[in-house]
């Protein structure tokens, strides 16, 4: 199996360290550490709905972080998966109430254009990669912005429900006929979906020509390269892909729990699925578990105030750590991003092909 | 009174790999020496410990009989060591004066923009420069900047000076003004080392020659009148050029019925190269005019130094490289604009010189790496790992690859195991051409037998091989003939039986 | 006019003052996405010790103080254990913004608005000096600025830093200490972004709420890469976002028929396109790049 077991087990212990960490810290700050605690596993596995809840917070975060996985494993830093995101539900819930027919057929076809606009999205990312050389991380990044500014334009605009006296803007809701799930979040239809997505992906990944190549052009692709793997066109599969899975979890939302389109809903769960795909090792089983837990966080932040006075921002203090030391044990595979990452590129000023080879071997480094 | 520079016992170690092993020099003042040896050599590893760059394992240095504090450049400098370095070492977005201004230790915290530039306007004037010191270094011709490196190691004082294959870089017009440059520096008092990798170079400028060969010394500081350029020749390549073993292979094919029969009888042209030109490739220069011609059952041997189009050419023929003119043709068929897949299914098969970055993933498991290949060629979809891991533990035992399971790691293998990987995984079925880059570099003899046992093996099948190595011996033990690369071109083809000097003479230009 | 200027240079000023410390940070070779949540725990911090102690200044020192903590806490996950920076600097981004708002519940016990007794000092404040509201750091801004440009173009340090971030082989054959400037400059960058927040927070408010820096880190960083990693188009750059966002707010007030929206993407737009033509030019010069990647380490 790809599965690299040290990267886990360190995950696990970047996890444990960021847990105690934060412990420390929500004790010091006058909270009881083991209020906190046992406050997480009631609302993420033993109180009432608990389990539901998690499931809720997970499934968005699997197809997300499993989309995520599949770009990072080939070496892409696709990290834009908040905008395609929107850009899913913008699609599902703009075209879903013109739409005529029945509503399954408008359910499909809406979830179907959520797809092609995430994919669309990211493969202005992919396109700008291949064209331009453009670093794909700042991009996607600048179009995650982008992506809620346009969520924002469309909920006070175009689709502004005017009935509505919310303080946050948003679209009106969908009629419960077009919806996959109610607001629990959790179907028999969306959990079927993301099943399959779930294992699409991990035999996509384990068993297919594509994953593997996929795989190698991410560590090595001057091997890859040199065994006939088009990097282009894994480039515009894995964009396309990536952001399809993001799309799909936009429209799941709009279609599920929240019923219509808010201004600025879900707006940590682009980060979190990079948090997701880096915790479970850049491998599809990893990121489900991955995805699992920061699901249970989710839904466990959701109900403590029912036993401690913790606030919700515990929670991004957590995920902030976790992120700060997930990367500390991924370096090796990452060296291609250093090297990337400077500003004021050199320009050509030696002779092409006169540079000493000799470097290489002479300076193993 | 002591040399002006002395290394004592000094070694180098990257990893398991002695870059410099046990090396003891002693420079005399006012000198220009040369330093010179094959790739690999150490030249570079050596200068960049004598100037602080490296920190060595063991030994040290001594300048003026004084141990230099190892490991730091500024205290290098400060007891007079300086080195231009190969790829130059001044940042290409500064202008010439903050470039100047960077490397200089006694530089004031905050400097105005004319004061800094008057300042080395008026350096460089004093040092007969005419380069303006406002421009960019990115700007800048090679030489101007070469020049420039000089000057500013000199504005340190230096009592030594450290020159890293100053003419690698430059035309031939431009290596005449250094070398006057040099000269008069050593007439200034200076004491010079200078790593040249050409024969008529070391005769042109140098006082005394030492050679170095992986690592070790193999000619200690003589003065250049007692050498020829023969015996040093010899000294770079190795004692043992002209023993009889030398011709094993030839023997062999002698001894098979006269290799030259085998040949004629499988006479088919496998590869064709006509009057191929190529922009640069990603490490080495261009390619000019390149016509080459393989047979089946025929090991063409390409020697020349490293940087001399090699490494073009081996992208060029696997298809990973574009050629801007010219035409390949493979079995009568012409290929070139082929790309690495098609080429592959029409049984080009490809050992890269850098077998750990280019010839297998390292992170990556061995049947993993074995299975992309086969997956590729057969255009399928998808596979059961089980099949995959079992075809792969089949040929690993074929090539008897040393390895635990076939889920480790292709890293966890030594250079010769994993170089048998590639081999397992290149030379399975429906191979007709067969290009190796270095195929032997960093083996163990053992490992290096078996590579060559390997590959000759391969064109006794009737298969086309084309060799490409920095080693001469390798070129020489394994090929029915000799091409010699310099600068881009073929300049030299010739039998097997070609005696070695005649080829370490095109390889390095003509010694005359 | 006057007001349209005022405003705009109020707007600027955190996102200039962050887009230096972003400048820092990459001419020395990392990509500084925590500006955000430094911004964030500047602004939070400068509140907070201003209500604690009635003192603005000692507000601010504690603001510079817990952010160049944090920088330095960057700094050793990102160059000494390696970790990502661009993964590093989102997380720094999180954990800033998540940690400003759990300290405001934990010690103010809201969510909402914490106000603190005092601004910073409005030297114009009753002059008659057309633009009276501007605060005492929009005033030096400028003068951080040029100190900014001078350090980094014109300084020991400064030519130190541009050389470890383009050529870390010049840096090190030139003798320098290449993890003790980072720091140096990433400490400095880290004030710089706590003088970001607290003129966003005591500039103009004299209050903070949470996430109140609502993506200026994020536009500083395009600031940063839109002026090419150098102090004075960093900026300018910054100076047009902050014009910008004023001109987007008076439309919108106007009701020009121009969405908002709009005017606020201007920055990720240029930035994108900024980053594709910088793609452009690398590639030009792909073989040399190829020849110094290998001298990086």
């Amino acid at each position: 199996m790809i599965t690299n077991g040290s990267a886990l087990l360190r995950s696990i212990v970047m996890i444990a360290i960021a847990i105690v960490a934060c412990a420390i810290i929500f004790q010091l700050s006058g909270y009881s550490a083991v209020d906190a605690m046992s406050g997480f596993v009631q609302g993420a596995i033993t109180g009432p709905g608990s389990l539901m809840s998690t499931l809720r917070w997970s499934l968005p975060l699997m197809l997300v972080g499993v989309g995520t996985v599949l770009c990072f494993r080939s070496g892409y830093f696709n990290v834009g998966a908040q905008g395609q995101l929107y850009m899913g539900a913008i699609a599902a819930a703009a075209l879903i109430p013109v739409l005529p027919g029945p509503a399954p057929v408008r359910m499909a076809v809406g979830v179907l254009a959520a797809i092609a606009a995430g994919m669309l999205w990211s493969l202005i990312a992919a396109w700008l990669k291949t064209s331009t050389g453009a670093d794909e991380l700042l991009t996607t990044l600048m179009l995650n912005f982008i992506g809620a500014l346009v969520l924002q334009y469309v909920t006070n605009g175009p689709l502004r429900d005017l009935s509505g006296s919310g303080q946050v803007a948003a679209a009106p809701p969908l009629p419960l006929d077009v919806r996959i799930t109610g607001s629990s979040g959790v179907g028999p239809v969306n959990v079927t979906l993301v099943i399959l997505v779930l294992i699409g992906c991990w035999f996509l990944v384990n068993r297919t020509t594509f994953g593997l190549s996929a795989t190698i052009v991410g560590r090595n692709p001057q091997v890859a390269a040199r065994q006939g793997v088009n990097p282009r066109s894994i480039v515009w599969s894995t964009f396309a892909l990536s952001g399809g899975l993001a799309g799909l979890a936009g429209a799941l939302e709009v279609l599920g729990p929240t019923g219509r389109l808010i201004q600025g809903f879900s707006p940590d769960v682009g980060f979190t699925g990079v948090l997701v795909a880096l915790v479970g090792g850049l491998t599809v089983l990893g990121a489900t578990f991955a995805a699992l837990f920061f699901g249970a966080l989710a839904a466990a932040i959701g109900y403590l105030p029912i036993v401690t006075d913790l606030p919700r921002s515990a929670l991004e203090v957590l995920q902030g750590l976790v992120a700060l030391l997930i990367t500390v044990q991924l370096r090796a595979r990452w060296k291609k991003r250093a090297a990337k990452a400077k500003p004021d590129p050199a320009p050509a000023v030696s002779k092409p092909g006169v540079s000493e080879p000799a470097a290489r071997t002479e300076d193993p480094t | 009174m002591p040399d002006a520079l002395e290394a004592r016992s000094l070694t180098k170690h990257f990893g398991d790999f002695a870059a410099i092993d046990d090396v003891s020099l002693s420079f005399p003042r006012g000198q220009v020496h040369a330093v010179v040896g094959q790739n690999g050599a150490g030249k570079t590893t050596f200068s960049r410990l004598i100037c602080g760059l490296y920190e060595p394992t063991a030994g040290e240095v001594l300048v003026d009989g004084t141990p230099l504090r190892v490991g730091d450049i500024r205290s290098a400098r400060q007891q007079g060591v300086d080195m231009v370095h190969q790829n130059f070492s001044l940042p290409p977005s500064f202008t010439v004066a903050e470039a100047m201004q960077l490397f200089d230790p006694g530089a004031p915290a905050v400097v105005g923009r004319r004061a800094m530039e008057r300042r080395w306007s008026e350096a460089l004037r004093r040092r007969g420069s005419a380069i303006d010191a406002r421009r960019r270094i990115r700007d800048l011709s090679v030489e101007a900047r070469q020049s420039l490196e000089i000057i500013r190691a000199l504005e340190g004082q230096p009592t030594v000076l450290l020159l890293d294959e100053p003419t690698a870089v430059l035309a031939p017009s431009e290596v005449q003004g250094l070398f006057e440059q040099v000269r008069r520096l050593r007439d200034s008092g200076l004491t010079i080392l200078i790593i040249l990798h050409k024969l008529p170079e070391v005769f042109a400028i140098a006082d005394t020659v030492s050679v170095l060969r992986e690592g070790r010394v193999a000619l200690a500081v003589t003065p250049i009148g007692e050498v020829t350029a023969e015996e040093l020749t010899r000294h770079i390549i190795g004692p043992d050029s002209e023993l009889p073993q030398a011709h094993s292979r030839a023997e062999d094919a002698v001894g098979s019925a006269t290799g030259a029969d085998h040949l004629d009888q499988a006479s088919g042209t496998v590869l064709e190269l006509e009057a191929v030109d190529a922009p640069p490739s990603a490490s080495d220069r261009s390619l000019e005019d390149v016509d080459l011609r393989v047979r089946a059952g025929e090991v063409l041997g390409i020697a020349g130094v490293e940087g001399n189009g090699q490494e073009t050419l081996l992208d060029v023929l696997s298809g990973f490289g574009r050629v801007s003119s010219g035409t390949i043709r493979l079995e009568g068929t012409e290929v070139t604009g082929l790309g690495v897949l098609a080429r592959r299914r029409r049984g080009v098969r490809f050992i890269p010189s850098d077998r750990n970055s280019q010839g297998v993933s390292l992170t990556t498991s061995l049947w993993e790496n074995i299975a992309i290949t086969d997956l590729l060629l057969e255009g399928r979809r998808w596979f059961s790992p089980r099949g995959r891991k079992a075809a792969a533990a089949t040929r690993l035992a074929t090539w008897k690859v040393k390895h635990r399971r076939v889920e480790q790691l292709a890293g966890e293998l030594s250079g010769g195991n994993v170089q048998r990987v590639i081999l397992a995984r290149e030379l399975a079925d429906g191979v007709r051409l067969v290009i190796a880059g270095n195929p032997t570099r960093g083996l163990d003899l053992a490992a290096t037998a078996f590579v060559r046992a390997g590959l000759t093996a391969l064109a006794q099948e009737g298969v086309a091989v084309v060799i490409v190595s920095a080693d001469l011996e390798e070129i020489r033990d394994v090929s029915d003939r000799i091409c010699v690369m310099r600068g881009g071109r073929i300049v030299a083809a010739l039998e097997r039986n070609a005696p070695l000097a005649t080829v370490g003479a095109a390889m390095v230009g003509d010694a005359a | 006019m006057w007001q349209f200027l005022e405003t705009s240079l109020q707007d600027a000023t955190p996102i200039a003052l962050a887009a230096l410390a972003g400048t820092f940070a990459a001419r020395c070779g990392i990509f500084h996405l925590g500006l955000e949540g430094l911004m964030c725990v500047g602004a939070f911090t400068s509140v907070a010790v201003t209500i604690g102690t009635g003192n603005v200044l000692t507000g601010l020192t504690f603001a510079a103080i817990v952010c160049a903590m944090l920088s330095v806490l960057f700094w050793a996950i990102t160059v000494k254990l390696k970790a990502d920076p661009i993964i590093a600097g989102l997380a720094l981004t999180t954990l800033g913004l998540g940690a400003s708002t759990f300290a405001q519940e934990t010690i103010f016990s809201t969510r909402g608005t914490i106000t603190a007794p005092e601004g910073l000092w409005q030297p114009f404040a009753g002059t008659g000096f057309p633009m009276p509201t501007l605060s005492i750091i929009v005033i030096v801004t400028p003068l951080i600025i040029l100190a900014s440009w001078i350090v980094l173009r014109r300084s020991q340090f400064g030519f130190s830093i541009s050389a470890i971030g383009e050529f870390p082989y010049a840096a090190r054959s030139a003798g320098i200490n290449i993890d003790r400037t980072r720091l140096t400059a990433l400490v400095i960058g880290g004030v710089l972004c706590a003088l970001a927040g607290a003129q966003l927070a005591l500039g103009g408010l004299t209050s903070f709420s949470s996430d109140m820096t609502a993506g200026r880190g994020f536009i500083a960083f395009s600031a940063v890469v839109l002026g090419g990693s150098h102090p004075l188009g960093a900026a300018a750059a910054s100076l047009f976002f902050g014009a910008a966002n004023t001109l987007g707010i008076q439309a919108q007030l106007a009701k020009w028929p121009v969405p908002l929206e709009l005017v606020l993407m201007l920055p990720y737009i240029l930035t994108i396109v900024a980053v594709a033509l910088t793609g452009v030019l690398l590639r030009k010069g792909a073989v040399a790049q190829s020849a110094f990647g290998e001298l990086r380490s």
